[in-house]
């Protein structure tokens, strides 16, 4: 693979706005970065998708060993929501999407550097904004995404309500971009999709509602499982009917508890790096990062640490595997998984080591393989 | 402590009603400082909540008003209860 430099189409920013693109700069920074790309070869793609597929094998089976041994602690998972989790995973409660962060440098395997398996974001511009890149930019090319196809098919095998409300907080563009994207998606699998701001829904003393008085029978949240359980209608989750989006077991794979947890459950795996709850066990430099952080808040790596306001429920500490630098940039590789299978590459590049809300969406291709 | 969130107050039918959501909430508070305090009274006052003595009565008055109007009684909806936590962070996303 290769990172190639390249001139940005002069209309890119009016390309972003035409498809709804409203964060492509964030605070004044372009977010979107068409001034390089990255070039992967057929072989390095399904290498991805593979590990990708193996590695989402591997954390569904660790869940089920944490449900079956109460592994709650291990994963920060408070007591009292442990039963929620439990039962979201014994009902089999259908996964969305969610995004393995890899690092891969095109020589050795990819290894999980984190699971964003509850609030993922960068989907739109996965799936949507450098789809559009490559067609006009690599028409003759390929891309791994089937992004956009595979959401509106998972859809329907959620088996939810014809009626989907979508839900996040206020004031942050990335996150309602993300949402309305979703919402898009199932409206084209023939849901009706309706937007509601988190502090919006409403409790009527037996169901969640919107503001129409009508019973959330479904519900998409780009809202974490660990701030929903500590707001106030938290203790009302349990009691009421609402399908949540992703499910409460999404918690058990979103906390970095599960990083050890894998590591002690198939020790030595490839695509693996040795992760446990105490600092100095893996025999090498360790990156520490808080069990329920966002965005790379709250992380010690040599030489590095960034600040947040995460890490009350405690830490794991991991082998760090510094990702690749090229250019004087650091790449991490987001996989993504819809419904359990892997269908999409995003890349973000940041010029430190660990990759924080500011680092910016690089585009990819791959040549596909000639037939002989 | 009782948070501005869980106090959610309706309008209805003319008068103002807390929720249902407060009622309990201050209830329960009642009777865990009753019994505290070791008060003749306290199991009463842990009974009423259980019955819903304090709740029921301002039910039962919109219960009265509605039936006089003929319309049937629409639930009170407690609002503002997610999304406390996420007010910390600029994003939930990751």
């Amino acid at each position: 693979m290769r990172r190639i430099m390249r001139n940005p189409r002069a209309d890119y920013r009016e390309r972003a706005r035409r498809m709804g693109f409203s964060f492509a700069d964030i605070a004044g920074e372009p977010y979107w970065d068409e001034t390089a790309c990255w070039q992967l070869s057929a072989a390095e793609v399904d290498g991805l998708e593979e590990a990708t597929n193996e590695i989402e094998r591997l954390a569904r089976e660790a869940a089920d060993h944490a449900v079956r041994n109460s592994l709650h602690a291990e994963l920060g998972i408070p007591q009292s929501v442990w039963p929620l989790v439990v039962a979201s995973w014994e009902k089999q409660e259908p996964s969305l999407y969610g995004r393995l962060d890899l690092r891969f440098d095109g020589a050795s395997a990819p290894l999980l550097l984190e699971y964003n398996a509850d609030t993922p974001t960068a989907l739109f511009e996965a799936a949507v904004v450098q789809w559009e890149w490559l067609t006009t930019v690599y028409p003759k090319s390929d891309q791994f995404n089937s992004l956009h196809e595979a959401l509106i098919a998972a859809w329907p095998t959620l088996k939810l309500p014809h009626r989907v409300h979508f839900t996040c907080q206020r004031d942050s563009e990335e996150d309602r971009g993300t949402v309305d994207y979703l919402r898009d998606t199932a409206i084209q699998a023939g849901h009706a999709g309706e937007f509601l701001y988190i502090d919006e829904i409403g409790w009527d003393g037996s169901r969640f509602v919107d503001l129409s008085t009508r019973e959330i029978s479904a519900i998409f949240k780009l809202y974490p499982w660990e701030w929903l359980l500590r707001d106030n209608f938290g203790g009302k989750i349990a009691g009421a009917a609402t399908r949540w989006i992703e499910p409460a077991w999404r918690l058990m794979l979103s906390s970095k508890g599960l990083l050890a947890l894998l590591w002690r459950l198939f020790p030595d795996h490839p695509n693996l790096l040795p992760a446990f709850r105490e600092p100095g066990r893996t025999g090498a430099p360790e990156i520490k990062k808080p069990l329920f952080g966002r965005e790379g808040a709250n992380m010690t790596a040599p030489g590095l640490t960034t600040d947040g306001p995460y890490g009350e429920e405690g830490f794991v500490w991991q082998r760090f595997a510094e990702l690749p630098q090229v250019g004087g940039q650091y790449a991490v590789f987001g996989s993504w998984i819809i419904a359990g299978v892997a269908h999409g590459l995003g890349i973000r590049e940041d010029r430190t080591a660990i990759t924080r809300d500011s680092s910016r969406f690089v585009p990819h291709f791959f040549e596909p393989e000639t037939q002989s | 402590m009782i948070r501005a969130a869980q106090i959610a107050l309706v309008v209805m039918g003319g008068g103002l009603f807390m929720s249902a959501v407060y009622h309990q909430h201050e209830q329960a508070r009642r009777c865990a400082e009753a019994r505290r305090q070791n008060l003749p009274d306290r199991e009463e006052i842990c009974a009423s909540g259980s019955s819903g003595s304090s709740w029921h009565s301002h039910f039962s008055s919109f219960g009265s008003a509605s039936s006089r109007s003929g319309s049937a009684p629409a639930p009170s909806v407690a609002r503002g209860g997610f999304g406390g936590t996420g007010a910390h962070f600029a994003s939930a996303g990751g």
